[in-house]
């Protein structure tokens, strides 16, 4: 495996392990790489669109479908609990850890708590899922996406 | 509400599996355009909002 595959490797452990992203210093003192070039692999896995990056910053505030910030969609699977950063990625996190899940999403419109999830790997919920941006310009503004 | 595009429960997590499913994969990559596309479409994601 190459440095920019273990450096993505290491983030999703972080992120599925504790919920939290790993800093640049924390990542380089853990593989044994220089923190110049654990820098590099941070900024190539955002423009990679595979992680992203708080702006003007080398936080990790997504590496989807997790999120290390809180959002208004969460997704538990088994004792474990993720935020994610769209209604998309509260699936994705159950299809990521190949597992059931109970997911909780705030309604943007009505503000309610729907709730929804994955059962004998089924999924339920008596909603829909509205996107705004078009296919083409998700990662435009991913954070307003 | 601002128009947009709707997905259903059974297609959001229909598309996760497939987006998602080997995200945590040592050899994971990101999906190509056209792979994209074609996930889209067996999802049952189609027209101009959802074209690459």
């Amino acid at each position: 495996m190459n440095a920019l595959g273990a450096v993505r490797g290491a983030i999703y452990a972080a992120v599925v392990d504790s919920g939290r992203t790993p800093t640049v210093a924390e990542l380089a003192a853990q593989l044994g790489m220089d923190a110049d070039l654990v820098a590099d692999a941070f900024r190539a896995l955002a423009e990679a669109h595979v992680i992203v990056l708080r702006p003007g910053t080398m936080e990790i505030v997504w590496a989807p479908p997790f999120s290390a910030v809180p959002t208004p969609f969460r997704s538990t699977v088994g004792s474990m609990s993720w935020h994610a950063p769209c209604a998309w990625d509260a699936f994705g996190i159950p299809a990521a850890l190949h597992g059931d899940a109970v997911i909780e999403a705030r309604c943007a419109w009505s503000d309610e708590w729907v709730a929804c999830g994955v059962r004998a790997g089924t999924a339920y919920g008596d909603a829909v899922i509205h996107l705004l941006v078009p296919a083409a310009h998700f990662w435009d503004d991913i954070a307003h996406t | 509400m601002a128009r947009g595009a709707l997905m259903t429960i059974p297609q959001a997590w229909d598309l996760s599996q497939r987006w998602y499913g080997n995200r945590l994969d040592p050899e994971f990559r990101r999906p190509t355009v056209e792979e994209a596309r074609a996930i889209f479409e067996i999802v049952g994601l189609t027209g101009a909002f959802w074209s690459l």
